[in-house]
């Protein structure tokens, strides 16, 4: 600890010396047509060549030298402004930006903000736009989908929209959605991404180098903004897709409240109505499932100074199938239900009490439920049976964020901050009753907690983003945790190191450090090829998984040629991992401290390239990663070290994006990456007198499944109406030329013949989607 | 807006006809697959029980690929045993391919049998060494009996005092007409789905469905008590089928095994027999 307080106070030392006389210019990025803050947007004074970025409420604040300035600022989609003016004293200019129609070689190579400049390596800032361009799996454009582009993140099983980040597992991803933890990213399942597409406005996500405002997962953050209500006219958007459609609607309730909502709702239910009218009748059966998302989010302009906003958040599924019959003998009515349920709203406060200094404030809530529900009545033969079986899992989260940004001049920028967090638990409850009404007996069982677990965890953190020279960036951090769970506490220190060297004005060297604490764990339950989450608290038995990561990479970047290039290479440790055995008939009932495998450690390394150019009108981005990720329990294979579940040595994609005039674009990516691990058998018993056939297993993750690729394409046509709205109609084409990725292979227990089961075959589907 | 509702009918009627059609394609093919093998191993499934003495099987693993290949043993100088505590070892014989046997052999209440195998080839091959279980005794049967349109239909009701809560139990039932006992064809010694465990200490009732086609007059109810390692194989072969049937499942699960340099179980058993009319 005395080290790291040495050196923070030796580059504040340092900083001194090259502070010079400065005045400040400080002020809103604005979109020019709705009024919206531009978050993250760039401004950058051509002269002395000094850049700073937007905030996540658009508010910009720089340092410049005193006398003549030529401030360019600049965001994805919109014209680049320049401003020259005399400085003289502090000064506070609102800059409003006109929107542009994006090309796609700026989504692809945005000159906007090079990635040689920014002081983060591991950070990805997914845009809109991009999300839009990639050719998605059911036409609707995906965000997780989307991140896993990203070289280092993985997707997982074909179709899924889950995330795993540089070796890491999908529990260990902290989601933010405006500042909210959200605990689901999914509809059916995984394969449909929970955010709308229609209100997010920006994404970063990082991989490694974290900021010390970040903590509380062990892999990755992906920090999710959606857009501002539109302040100065009424304004909509639907869309229409195979699975679901949706609408979005927002404008302004007054001068100073703006508001958005929008929602999404799938339609596969109308399809069974038929089917279910027969079972309501006594005599059929059907499947059902219905799923439906809202976002709300209302803007409040308190003043020129401060912001307040209410978001709300609430994505739902419902699984339900149900089976009856009536006859003479037998007569049965069965109905299982399933149901996930995330909720989420928060209140944030973004107060500007001077150019300096920034205060926000968020408080939010978050739920995540989780339920399964079985119910049978029978009369069969003459007797009579009831039984009901149900399950339930929840997390509840109540969070206070705190964060001061202090801006004391230009070589630094410091973040301290705050953050408490309460949580509620209900890992899991099983409920089972039977009753066999002739013979005059029941059974009743509770398996699981049969109350809440709660705890608390609160961190402390400090940051100072530093331009310790023009070729020099470093941002430093470190954040102090304490958790409280009911049977135990633990407390834990973060360093976080990230340092940029501008060698040239093309190339930087990036070099970073980072150490992580996650105490809230995710366990991951397979029901029936449904994974469910199961969230729990650190205690005793469960102790915090922790994180070590180093990053070394170099990035350059050629705006001339519009083409950028980074090799990244990583190596990270991860201990006190878990590893989850659905209950078993043998382990049925035990608690989930009994079940799972303690104590595990993760080792994960690899190097991540991408070359981004644009030959215009086509752009490229190829993305490759080598890699390696184990495990290793001593209660699991023997002891001894496997692969990782989602390992995929090498990975590599190509997206092409070819503007073919102002109308048409067609979009195409392509996929190429090792089979994941899989466990296989090593030997056979026949059936005989005693015992039925059965295959030997050894070793977890023994084998690979074969080669992955895919071919997507999208084909788009953007027109405008009249008045200016856009209507779009996007032609998908996903798996083009329908290979048969491998799911999973298995041995036929008859013929001894290795099958391979896939998921997709080509799919192609249209959307459409119009403003008005 | 009329123009534009039959738009989005149309635009949804031609998605989902290209989605289903798309979804229907064969999604399942017989690959080319290098196959990894563990090397051939012993295979034991035996049983011991004071009523009827040693039931055993010896024989090979197979290729997973080569699922219908020969799995006999084949060995002249496997040499098979029964270590007991209390008493010489049990030597067993070769019947025919597959079984070994002693007729001979007197396996005690509540004794410590071991399997062991030894060859050249085969090198030495044993089991955990397994206690026989305590006999539970049935306490009542009763069997209630329903008319229907098309027979009649009974369920017998099993009532017996369980001692411990990890015991495991499975009922066998033999239908009698006019005092001869009908041939019942069972696939396996104990079919795992219908392993009797997790019970609560104190008296229980078990109920076993009659079908239709137990046309009896009376019929013989055995109840047996298995060893611990027998109840764990017997629940192994439900979660391992479980899991291949759920190709998602997280891993595959093992079959248990108390063979050691080897795969298979060695179990004990033993159990109650009651004998009761069908009620009038």
């Amino acid at each position: 600890m005395r080290k790291y307080i040495i050196l923070i106070l030796f580059l504040l030392q340092l900083s001194v010396v090259v502070v010079a006389q400065t005045h400040t210019v400080s002020g809103y990025v604005k979109d020019a047509t709705t009024g919206e803050n531009l978050l993250f947007a760039h401004c950058v004074d051509r002269l002395s060549n000094r850049g700073v970025t937007s905030d996540a409420y658009g508010f910009y604040r720089i340092d410049l030298p005193a006398g003549q300035v030529e401030l360019s600022v600049s965001y994805l989609g919109y014209a680049t402004a320049d401003f020259r003016f005399e400085l003289h004293q502090d000064t506070v200019i609102v800059f409003e930006l006109q929107p542009i129609q994006t090309t796609l070689s700026e989504v692809v190579v945005s000159n906007h903000v090079s990635a040689v400049q920014q002081a983060m390596m591991g950070k990805n800032t997914v845009s809109m736009e991009m999300i839009k361009a990639i050719p998605s799996f059911v036409g609707e454009p995906d965000l997780m989908k989307s991140i896993t582009f990203i070289p280092g993140v993985s997707g997982g099983r074909e179709g899924y929209s889950n995330i795993y980040v540089r070796g890491g597992d999908r529990g260990q991803n902290l989601i933010l959605l405006d500042g909210m933890k959200i605990y689901n990213t999914n509809h059916v399942g995984g394969f449909l991404s929970l955010f709308n597409s229609n209100v997010i406005k920006h994404v970063d996500v990082y991989k490694g180098g974290f900021p010390a405002r970040y903590g509380g997962r062990a892999s990755s953050v992906i920090d999710i903004y959606t857009k501002e209500g539109n302040n100065k006219e009424l304004q909509g958007k639907y869309n229409i897709g195979v699975l679901y459609s949706g609408f979005m609607l927002e404008g302004p309730i007054n001068e100073k409240l703006t508001f958005y909502t929008a929602g999404r709702v799938s339609y596969y239910d109308l399809l069974t109505s038929a089917a279910r009218r027969a079972y309501k009748d006594g005599d059929g059966s059907y499947a059902g499932y219905t799923f439906f998302d809202v976002n709300s989010k209302l803007t409040w302009k308190l003043s020129d100074t401060q912001i307040l906003d209410f978001m709300f958040f609430a994505g739902h599924d419902y699984q339900n199938a149900g089976d009856a019959m009536i006859g003479s003998d037998q007569t049965i009515d069965d109905l299982d239900q399933m149901r996930i349920h995330t909720t989420a709203f928060s209140a944030r406060h973004h107060a500007v009490l001077s150019p300096s200094l920034v205060w926000e404030n968020t408080l939010s809530y978050s739920n995540y439920k989780t339920s399964m529900d079985n119910k049978t009545t029978a009369y069969d033969y003459g007797f009579n049976r009831i039984s009901h079986t149900s399950s339930s899992s929840k997390i509840n989260d109540l969070t206070l964020r705190s964060k001061l940004s202090y801006y004391p001049n230009h070589v630094h920028q410091f973040k301290v901050g705050v953050e408490v967090s309460g949580y509620q638990f209900l890992p899991s409850i099983q409920n089972s009753y039977s009753e066999f009404v002739e013979a005059n007996t029941t059974e009743e069982r509770t398996v699981g907690y049969q109350s809440d677990l709660t705890s608390m965890e609160a961190s402390l953190f400090l940051e100072d983003e530093m331009d310790l020279s023009p070729s020099v960036k470093l941002n430093l951090g470190i954040r102090a945790t304490a958790y409280q769970s009911e049977d135990t506490s633990y407390y834990g220190i973060e360093p976080r190191v990230a340092i940029n060297w501008l060698v040239s004005e093309r190339n930087a060297l990036k070099v970073n450090y980072t150490q992580l604490n996650q105490y809230n764990h995710v366990l991951v339950n397979n029901v029936n090829g449904f994974e469910r989450e199961l969230w729990l608290s650190a205690t005793k038995e469960l102790e915090p998984q922790q994180a070590q990561q180093y990053a070394l990479g170099w990035f350059y970047s050629n705006t001339s040629m519009n083409f950028d290039f980074s090799v990244e290479a990583f190596y990270k440790r991860m201990s006190n991992l878990l590893e989850y055995q659905s209950p078993t008939s043998d382990t049925y009932g035990e608690s989930i401290e009994d079940l799972v495998h303690k104590k595990g450690t993760g080792e994960a390394y690899g190097v991540e390239f991408q070359v981004k150019k644009d030959f215009k009108p086509i752009s490229a981005m190829l993305n490759y990663t080598f890699s390696k990720s184990t495990r290793q329990f001593e209660t699991l294979n023997n002891g001894k070290e496997f692969p990782f579940m989602y390992d995929r040595p090498h990975d590599f994609s190509l997206l092409l994006l070819w503007n073919i005039n102002d109308k048409y674009s067609l979009n195409s990516n392509f996929t190429l990456s090792s089979g994941t691990p899989v466990t296989l058998p090593v030997g056979y018993s026949t059936s005989d007198d005693y015992v039925h056939n059965y295959f030997i297993y050894d070793e977890i993750n023994n084998r690979r499944l074969p080669l992955y690729h895919r071919l997507d394409l999208s084909l788009v046509r953007t027109t405008k109406t009249k008045t200016g709205k856009q209507k779009q109609l996007a032609i998908n084409i996903f798996n083009v030329y329908a290979r048969q990725n491998p799911v999973y292979i298995y041995y036929n227990s008859a013929t001894g013949k290795v099958m391979q089961k896939s998921m997709f075959s080509i799919l192609p589907t249209i959307t459409y989607s119009a403003e008005f | 807006m009329n123009n534009t509702l039959k738009i989005c009918h149309k635009i949804i009627l031609l998605s989902l006809l290209f989605f289903i059609s798309s979804c229907i394609d064969k999604l399942e093919k017989e690959i080319d697959y290098n196959t990894i093998y563990a090397g051939d191993k012993l295979i034991v499934h035996g049983f011991v029980s004071p009523e009827n003495g040693v039931e055993l099987l010896l024989k090979k693993t197979l290729r997973p690929n080569d699922v219908n290949g020969d799995d006999r043993v084949l060995s002249d100088d496997l040499d098979v045993s029964i270590q007991t505590e209390s008493a010489a070892s049990i030597s067993l014989q070769a019947v025919g391919d597959y079984q070994y046997t002693n007729n001979d052999a007197q396996i005690e209440a509540e004794g410590n049998y071991t399997f062991q195998a030894q060859s050249a080839q085969w090198g030495t091959v044993s089991s955990s060494s397994i206690n026989l279980p305590t006999k539970t005794l049935i306490d009542s049967l009763k069997i209630l009996v329903e008319s229907s349109n098309s027979g009649y239909f009974a369920t017998l009701l099993v009532y017996f005092q369980n001692i411990d809560a990890e015991n495991a139990f499975y009922i066998k039932v033999f239908p009698y007409k006019d005092g001869i006992q009908k041939e019942i064809l069972e696939d396996e010694k104990f079919n795992p789905y219908s392993l009797i465990y997790d019970l609560p200490k104190g008296v229980n009732m078990k109920e076993y469905a009659l079908g239709r086609t137990y046309t009896f007059d009376s019929l013989r109810v055995e109840l047996y008590s298995l060893s611990n390692d027998l109840k764990r194989f017997l629940i192994s072969e439900v979660d391992y089928d479980e899991s291949k049937a759920d190709p998602f499942y997280p891993q595959p699960y093992s079959v248990y095994s108390n063979i050691e340099n080897g795969y298979g179980i060695f179990g004990a058993y033993t159990y109650d027999t009651q004998m009761i009319e069908k009620p009038q």
